[in-house]
Parts: C-alpha cells; sequence; structure tokens
C-alpha cells in the first residue's frame, strides 16, 4: 500500500490536522467538562430549591433512613469481609493444578456470576425455608442472614475471578525462587504470591465492592428495610418523590466514596519502592 | 561419593527428549561450568537439580539422598541447594535485607534477630551493606542480582546452582555480579554454572562440561578444554566462539 501515502490527504484527515490537535483537544474537553458541571449543578440546583421539601426532608431523616442506611451499612461491611474472604479462596481453586479442586471452582464462579443475583436472593430467601414444615423454620428474621449470604455468594465470584487474574499476573518466577528456597507451596503462595496477587487484583476487587454496595438495593425484593424501601415508605405517604430519593442518593455516596477512599489507600500502600506512579 | 549426581537422567518435554542419558557427578568443593549452545538442555539439568523441572528416567542425589524421588522430602532438600537465576526474581514487595530474611525465618524458624544478623552479614560480603532497605525496582540489575545471590546463601546450601545469572545484566554490571561468584568459588562452594561467559569459566571453573542436543559431549579441565579440546564438537563450540 505504499501508493497510498503519497497520494493527497483526505478532507478528513485536514479536519483532524484543524480540529483535533493536542490543543484544540484539551479545550474541547475542558469546555464539555463546564458545560457538563454547569447543566448537571443547575439541576440539581433546581431540585432542591423547587422539589425538596425542608421540612419533610429534615423529618424523615431520623429514624427512618438513619435505621436503613445503618442497616445496609451492616450487611456491606460483614458481605465484604465474607466476600473478598472467600473470593480469595475461590481465585485459589480457580488456579490450583488439582483437577477437582480447579472444576469446582470454575463452576462455583459459573454459576453465581452467571445467574442474576435477584434470583440468588429468592432462592436462598424463599427456598431455603421451605425446607421446613412450615412456620417451623428456626431463624425468625431470617432475611438478613439471607442478604449476607446471597450478597457473598455472588460477590465471591467476582472476587475470585479478580484474584485469579492477580496471581496469573505475577510472573513463575516468583513461585520458583520461593520454592527454590525451600519454602512449600502453601508458605510461597502466602509470603510471595498472593501479597503480589493482591496488589494487582485490588482496583478490581474494589470495583466489586462498590457494585455490593449498590446490590443492597435489590434486597426491597426480600423483605429487608433498606434504603429503597425507606424511600418507597416515605413517597406512599406524602406523594414526594424527590426528597426521599435525593436522601437516597446521599446515603449511598456516603458509603461509596470513602470506600473508593480506602481502596486507593490500599493501593498507594502496596508503593514498594514506588514503581507504581 | 561425589556431593551431587546425575545419573543417566533422561528429560522429556512432551515429545521433545531435552536430556539423553546425563551422567554427571560434581564434588565437594568443585566449581562446574556448563556451557553449550542455547537448546541444549544446560539449564533444563540445572532446574531438574532442584526439581523445578521432573525428570522421568534416571535418578538425582544429593549427598546420597535422592532428589529425583516421588517421595522425596523437596522442601527439605531444597533447602540445602540455592539456585540464583537470570531474571534474578526478587520478591518486589520486600526489601533487600526481607528478601535475604524470609526463608531462613519461615523455613528454618530462625529469630527475626539472628535472620536479620546473618542477613546484614550477607549482604556485606556481596557489597550491598547500604541497600538493607531498598527496594527490588530501587537497584540495578547487578545489585539485585547480587541480592539474590545473598538470598540463596542464606539458606546455607551445600551447593549453589547459577543459571545464566548474567545474561540479563547490561554489559557494565556483569563484573560485580562474576566477581562475588568467584569470590564464593574461592571460599570452596560448590558451584554448578550455566554460563556464556567463557572469560569466568576459564578463570573459575574447576571443570567444563560441554552440552549438545541433550548430552554431556566434553567434559575436560578448562586449560584443555580451551587450548585443545578432545573432541569434534567441542572445537567447534569454540571455533564459534573467537
Amino acid at each position: 500500500m505504499a501508493e497510498s501515502y503519497s497520494e493527497g490527504r483526505s478532507t478528513d484527515d485536514e479536519f483532524q490536522e484543524q480540529f483535533l490537535n493536542d490543543k484544540t483537544l484539551k479545550f474541547v474537553g475542558a469546555a464539555v467538562a463546564s458545560v457538563f458541571t454547569l447543566v448537571v449543578g443547575l439541576f440539581i440546583g433546581a431540585i432542591i430549591f423547587t422539589q425538596v421539601d425542608s421540612e419533610l426532608f429534615v423529618e424523615i431523616i431520623y429514624p427512618q433512613f438513619v435505621d436503613a442506611f445503618l442497616r445496609v451499612l451492616g450487611i456491606v461491611l460483614v458481605g465484604s469481609l465474607l466476600s473478598v474472604t472467600a473470593g480469595v479462596i475461590v481465585g485459589l481453586g480457580r488456579v490450583s493444578k488439582t483437577k477437582i479442586t480447579n472444576t469446582v471452582a470454575t463452576g462455583y464462579v459459573g454459576f453465581f456470576r452467571g445467574t442474576p443475583l435477584l434470583f440468588q436472593l429468592l432462592v436462598i430467601f424463599y427456598g431455603i425455608p421451605a425446607f421446613w414444615p412450615p412456620g417451623q423454620f428456626p431463624l425468625r428474621n431470617w432475611a438478613i442472614p439471607a442478604a449476607i449470604i446471597g450478597l457473598t455468594l455472588n460477590h465471591a465470584a467476582y472476587v475470585g475471578e479478580a484474584v485469579r487474574g492477580g496471581i496469573s499476573a505475577v510472573p513463575e518466577g516468583q513461585m520458583e525462587a520461593a520454592r527454590s528456597l525451600g519454602m512449600s507451596y502453601v508458605q510461597a503462595m502466602r509470603e510471595v504470591v498472593l501479597p503480589q496477587a493482591w496488589r494487582n487484583a485490588l482496583a478490581a476487587i474494589g470495583n466489586d465492592q462498590v457494585i455490593l454496595v449498590k446490590d443492597t438495593s435489590l434486597l426491597t425484593v426480600i423483605a429487608v428495610p433498606e434504603l429503597i424501601s425507606a424511600f418507597r415508605n416515605v413517597n406512599s405517604a406524602t406523594f414526594d418523590p424527590w426528597t426521599p430519593i435525593i436522601l437516597v442518593a446521599i446515603a449511598y455516596l456516603m458509603i461509596t466514596i470513602p470506600l473508593g477512599k480506602i481502596v486507593s489507600h490500599l493501593e498507594n500502600r502496596a508503593d514498594w519502592g514506588g514503581d507504581r506512579r | 561419593m561425589s556431593l551431587l549426581e546425575f545419573d543417566k537422567v533422561d528429560k522429556y518435554f512432551g515429545e521433545t527428549h531435552v536430556l539423553k542419558d546425563v551422567d554427571l557427578e560434581v564434588e565437594e568443593g568443585e566449581v562446574c561450568v556448563i556451557i553449550g549452545p542455547s537448546g541444549s538442555g544446560k539449564s533444563t539439568l540445572l532446574r531438574c537439580a532442584n526439581r523445578l523441572e521432573e525428570i522421568q528416567d534416571g535418578e538425582i542425589r544429593l549427598d546420597g539422598t535422592s532428589i529425583s524421588d516421588p517421595d522425596a522430602d523437596i522442601n527439605h532438600l531444597r533447602q540445602r541447594i540455592g539456585m540464583v537465576f537470570q531474571s534474578f526474581n526478587l520478591f518486589p514487595h520486600k526489601t533487600a535485607l526481607e528478601n535475604v530474611t524470609l526463608a531462613p525465618k519461615k523455613v528454618k524458624d530462625l529469630d527475626e534477630e539472628v535472620a536479620v544478623r546473618r542477613a546484614e552479614e550477607l549482604l556485606d560480603r556481596v557489597g550491598l551493606a547500604d541497600q538493607d532497605n531498598s527496594y527490588p525496582n530501587q537497584l540495578s540489575g547487578g545489585q539485585q542480582q547480587r541480592v539474590a545471590i545473598a538470598r540463596a546463601l542464606a539458606m546455607d546450601p551445600r551447593v549453589m546452582l547459577f543459571d545464566e545469572v548474567t545474561s540479563a545484566l547490561d554489559p557494565e554490571l556483569v563484573g560485580e555480579v562474576l566477581d562475588v561468584m568467584h569470590g564464593l568459588a574461592d571460599e570452596g562452594m560448590t558451584m554448578l554454572v550455566v554460563t556464556h561467559e567463557m572469560g569466568f569459566a576459564r578463570e573459575v571453573g574447576d571443570r567444563i562440561v560441554l552440552m549438545a542436543d541433550g548430552r554431556v559431549v566434553e567434559d575436560s579441565p578448562p586449560e584443555q578444554f580451551f587450548e585443545n579440546p578432545k573432541t569434534d564438537r567441542g572445537k567447534q563450540f569454540l571455533s564459534k566462539l573467537f
């Protein structure tokens, strides 16, 4: 295709040269960002001034929204801890060279990543108590344990894939070097491979945990009084959509933004002499 | 009985026969240098010596104990076989000092204090006394490779395996690593060295083992090998070098 270089350039190229050089692109980017901020800011401002009922806002914060927020926060803390722990185990299973371990871990990920969380929550919440005669199920408040089990099982599959990717990205030589010093497979994994895999996987795990926070909104269908239920209660009593929905947004952001900060703190901590810039 | 013995070793990668009936004995205190064209099986032979690769036939023994036996306590045996790799393989999340103390602490259950004192000695010996707290990515290739040597020595091995340890280094950094190896040899360490550094092979080696196509084709003292090789393969190899 040598001749195409010498041929006259298309108007497309000329357009690019004129309008998409580094300088104009920078300007266009800044302009788009400013307009975006202005539009969103005006929209939110307009809603707060015209739609939000400040008296109702203050009135529903406590106990309705505080209760729901604390309940969600508790579920997120336990669910995060369990799903990350279980996810590391799933990830180790996925990289195992033992056939049965590997197959089970792969099947686990296939199922829990392959079916909706909503389906899994319904199966656990309605399905498990059905093994007992009607009314005989021993747990009176089954919704919250069922929620934690569902979120853990589901997100362990995603965390497991992140951990598998993190382990695969650690060079083979790391395991060999550790083994050549006489360390067992378990010692080499724990001391050498996993700390590096953890750093590789951190961004993906953090991403998944943010999704876990938002997935708590599905718990409304298994009767956990969470933030969406709080919205519904207020909305059906007052017919005011904006006042409670703004509180829902604030409540979720109060969890997801600090969570993001924790993840970047953990990433910075795994700096090891500054190769991560 | 020799310290390290390869006894009729056969190794396959799938269908490829990479080590063919290899016999080799390394005596205590000896520096045995393995040379040969790439693909001749020299690195594989070295990796079999601490069972990073499994062999399909024959036996490898350290001090009379089989390494290749499937029931061998390989984690225990590997403590007595130090290995240094072409690509250093330092642990990037640990400082130079921690790289050296990790295995003594975890495998030999040494106290922190004892392990650190010993590691400081070893880092001093490889000329890196002032780099204790540096992470691998803050060190040059030559420095990293010297930490890797200190890390292997920390387990007090009976024999050290060097797998093309200068091949990944900038030319001006090769010397500092070879100097450390030279010093080790002078102190009587048993060494099995795969290298392309002919000057080092000639000066430090007690024996030159030439491999080609998965076989040991010549095994001579360095003076003889470099002046007047016994075999045609030896002559052929040398003629391509100079």
